[in-house]
């Protein structure tokens, strides 16, 4: 408790500096223009601007990473919204109710949800970084192998969720997804499978390079045809934002469920912001009153994801600053700034580097602040977008599509896979299959697999002992629970729309 | 209409912004003065790695020297084998140049078909930074020693669990070798990273874990973990009590995982750019400043010159040439 308030103290002295509130700024609005086009994830914002806080002292450098990671993770929910393209892996599930509302003239309402939801998602994960971080990170060390699996099969389950609408359409998405994600080398054997020779799937077919196929180019091509439906334009956003912002303290549980499992998600190494916002969407739905709602623009879907996401930044960070374990791509980036800072993460960065360690949370408490009002500035000429000729805007979202996924790895070879996989998207769209089970089965599938195998390898192969595992650690035995109940509420609404 | 024209100038700015960093063209250089704008190194590694940690602590130091700025571009992928093709192609013009890690470039090589360069491709500039690989356990874990690890899996075959870095990766093949000569068999389980493999250790998942010095660093001086052996032959300062696998268990077994961190240039480039590029990178390696930081975060720092790095490639070539059946038996 000493350490903790006397770092506080040293730290807000830090964090007070003019320069490092102006760098915080500064971050933020390269955040929000990286999280915002397609393509530019949060982990490429972090790391292009890595080289540049050398000349800084560290506590103002990591501020200005820690601001990227924030405004990028939220700023993905803009061109969600207004193009239903996700601006990062995370912002999927915003686009299921984000677009519709576009498309019924509240582009500006979904854009004040979605900022307030992440802004308060962010700020009580760093809350719970700030108090709780050494216990939360020892439950991070409790989920082995057997429990990752248990976690991506609960994951899979979310399928049935989203393809309420049809379930035979939903459940193909899901399972080619599943099938896509064995593309690449076996995690354990290192057999390579189904990648002709291309070296560049030989560590699966590459997320956000799928991600932009699937939803850019299919957007782009009914621009063009001219078949986009009519979208009403909203009135901008800015006028009577405030307001807006404060509906969302009308779902308060909402809030805190999808925080919680913000930072849960955040804190097991290896899961990701994409997988918290498609479980928070998840459980919102169930829980909601007005379930039917949600994929004709529900608020409440927006809230439930964009929450969500932003609570995995503080998630992920716990295990990395007290373990020295990433919990995340963007995490892993961070850690090594923080190294080349001449800062050591684990046990001891909280008593050597106490002052930096606590003025860099301080900081991110400021930058969930800072990215509301920047974000709904730039915002308020985002949603212009949608007015934008065909003839202007379909070339230029192509163009995104194709600069952001050769700016993954700097390869064309990425911006081939793009266009297959965007030609499946079309074919996808064009039969109304939905498109986030797939996505859903590529994050997941692969995870399910290697941690599976390496379960039954660390049982010696033997199933029966993997089951006993299973039924005897608390934890699996909740992720089973939770997967049931998802499986028979699911089922059980179909039941009842069958009368 | 005026409003249009603004958003379509803000757009064609982002979209500039954009290709800004998505395109670091090389262009033509004169040999006379060398190098007259940045060089570029590519690390075959996602950002947060031992590579492109190592790399971006240089890049902070070598300015002054190279008179240029080193800028890292990450191009990760299958393992290593995509950016390094990257680099056997780059243009030869001195402007592009990349990290090598030993063995798993010679990993890559021989255990993988149709890999598209060959180890003779590159010139290696230099070698920067030996990472060995130890044995860990848990703190309070039931083996004392090494020997006790040995002693158990040889009572019980097959039923050690050994959290690594893997499938196919240098510490896997140290295990593999350790295992070998000390006549043990143990089950080898895969994590994606040393991070992953460690954090399996810590939460108890494995018996123990095979790591590459520098990630077990910090937890060992957190108290958590407890290295049992150290594969190479010489002590590392940082984890000075931790005797040797000479030592430990009485018999040689080569450091055959080690990773060497250096860094290479496309064959063709000219003998006084190398030489350039030498001569800087030995400046960061004798740098006071660089050195207490590479110290700092358990990096050991060891320069060899662009000859002694190419006679280690050969070496180690020979090295895994005659160990890489292993992978197959397990």
């Amino acid at each position: 408790m000493e350490v903790l308030f006397s770092g506080i103290a040293k730290g807000g002295l830090l964090l007070l500096d003019p320069m490092t509130l102006f760098l915080i700024l500064a971050g933020t609005v390269f955040g929000i223009i990286v999280g915002s086009l397609p393509g530019l994830t949060s982990t490429m914002g972090v790391a292009l601007l890595v080289p540049v806080t050398f000349g800084m002292s560290p506590a103002m450098g990591l501020a200005l990473l820690g601001a990227i990671y924030c405004s990028s993770t939220y700023a993905g929910a803009i061109s969600a919204i207004l193009l239903n393209i996700p601006g990062t892996p995370a912002n999927c599930c915003t686009l299921l109710d984000g677009y519709p509302m576009t498309q019924k003239g509240e582009s500006g309402r979904a854009i004040a949800l979605s900022t307030a939801g992440s802004a308060v998602g962010g700020f009580l994960s760093i809350f719970a970084l700030l108090f709780l971080a050494p216990p939360l990170a020892e439950f991070a060390l409790k989920f082995g192998a057997q429990e990752y699996f248990l976690l991506a099969i609960f994951g899979v389950s979310v399928i049935a969720s989203l393809s309420e609408r049809n379930m035979i359409k939903g459940l193909i998405s899901g399972c080619f997804g599943l099938f896509l994600s064995i593309v690449g080398m076996h995690p354990l054997t290192g057999n390579v499978r189904f990648t002709f020779g291309i070296a560049e799937l030989y560590n699966g077919l590459p997320l956000v390079v799928a991600l932009i196929g699937l939803y850019s180019i299919p957007e782009v091509i009914s621009i063009l045809s001219g078949r986009q439906e009519a979208v009403k334009q909203s009135r901008s956003v800015g006028r009577g934002v405030f307001g807006q912002m404060m509906e969302i303290f009308h779902h308060k549980i909402l809030l805190l469920r999808a925080t919680v499992i913000g930072i849960i998600v955040g804190i097991i190494p290896g899961a990701g912001s994409s997988i918290a916002s498609f479980v928070a969407y998840d459980d919102a739905k169930r829980s909601s009153k007005n379930s039917g709602m949600f994929g004709k623009g529900s608020p409440e879907g927006v809230i439930a994801s964009e929450t969500a996401n932003n609570a995995v930044v503080g998630g992920s960070l716990v295990p990395a600053l007290t373990l020295g374990v990433p919990g995340n791509a963007v995490s892993a980036v961070l850690l090594g700034g923080l190294m080349i800072h001449g800062l050591k993460p684990g046990p001891v960065l909280f008593i050597e580097n106490n002052a930096i360690v606590y003025s860099f949370i301080l900081s991110l408490f400021v930058s969930n602040l800072v990215f509301v009002p920047v974000g709904l500035f730039i915002a308020r000429y985002c949603v212009r977008l949608i007015e934008t000729p065909a003839s202007i805007l379909g070339p230029l979202v192509v163009g995104l599509a194709v600069m952001g996924s050769y700016a993954i790895n700097m390869s064309m070879v990425e911006v081939w896979i793009m266009m297959a996989i965007g030609l499946l998207g079309y074919l996808m769209k064009e039969f109304d299959v939905p498109r986030e089970p797939l996505v859903l089965g590529l994050v997941l599938g692969s995870m399910a697999e290697g941690e599976l195998a390496r379960a039954m390898s660390l049982v010696h192969g033997s199933v029966l002992s993997l089951i006993q595992g299973m039924l005897t650690s608390p934890i699996s035995l909740i992720i089973i629970g939770l997967t049931l109940l998802s499986l028979w509420q699911g089922i059980k609404k179909q039941l009842l729309a069958r009368g | 209409m005026n409003g249009q024209k603004r958003i379509l100038g803000t757009l064609l700015a982002l979209v500039a912004f954009v290709a800004s960093f998505a395109a670091v063209a090389p262009s033509m250089a004169s040999a006379a003065d060398y190098p007259t704008k940045p060089v570029v190194a590519i690390v075959p590694f996602s950002p947060g790695g031992g590579n492109d940690i190592l790399l971006r602590l240089v890049a902070k130091y070598i300015t002054p020297a190279l008179g240029e700025a080193l800028i890292v571009e990450n191009k990760p992928g299958a393992g290593g084998q995509v950016g390094w093709t990257a680099l056997s192609k780059a243009r030869a013009d001195g402007y592009t140049i990349g990290a090598t890690s030993l063995p798993s470039m010679i990993l890559i090589k021989s255990l993988r078909e149709d890999v598209p360069f060959s180890l003779d491709d590159f010139q290696y500039i230099c070698n920067f930074q030996v990472d060995p690989i130890i044995w860990v356990v848990n703190a309070d874990s039931q083996f004392g020693t090494a020997r006790d690890i040995v002693d158990f899996a040889k009572a019980n075959p097959k039923k050690l669990n050994v959290a690594g870095d893997g499938p196919q990766s240098n510490v896997q093949l140290q295990h593999l070798v350790a295992a070998k000569l000390l006549e043990i068999s143990s089950n080898f389980v895969s994590y994606s990273g040393s991070g992953p493999a460690l954090t399996a250790l810590l939460g108890k998942q494995v018996d123990m874990a095979a790591t590459t010095l520098s990630s077990a660093i910090p937890h060992i001086e957190g108290g958590r973990l407890r290295p049992l052996v150290l594969f190479y032959s010489a002590k590392m300062e940082a984890i000075a009590d931790t005797p040797t696998a000479k030592e430990a268990f009485g018999i040689e077994i080569p450091s055959i995982g080690m990773a060497l961190r250096g860094v290479a240039a496309p064959k063709d480039v000219k003998a006084e750019q190398i030489a350039t590029l030498e001569k800087a990178f030995k400046a960061v390696a004798e740098s006071p400043e660089f050195l207490e930081q590479a110290e700092s975060l358990g990096l050991a720092i060891q320069f060899m010159g662009s000859q002694e790095s190419t006679a280690l490639v050969t070496e180690t070539a020979a090295l895994v040439e005659q160990y890489k059946s292993l992978f197959e038996e397990k």
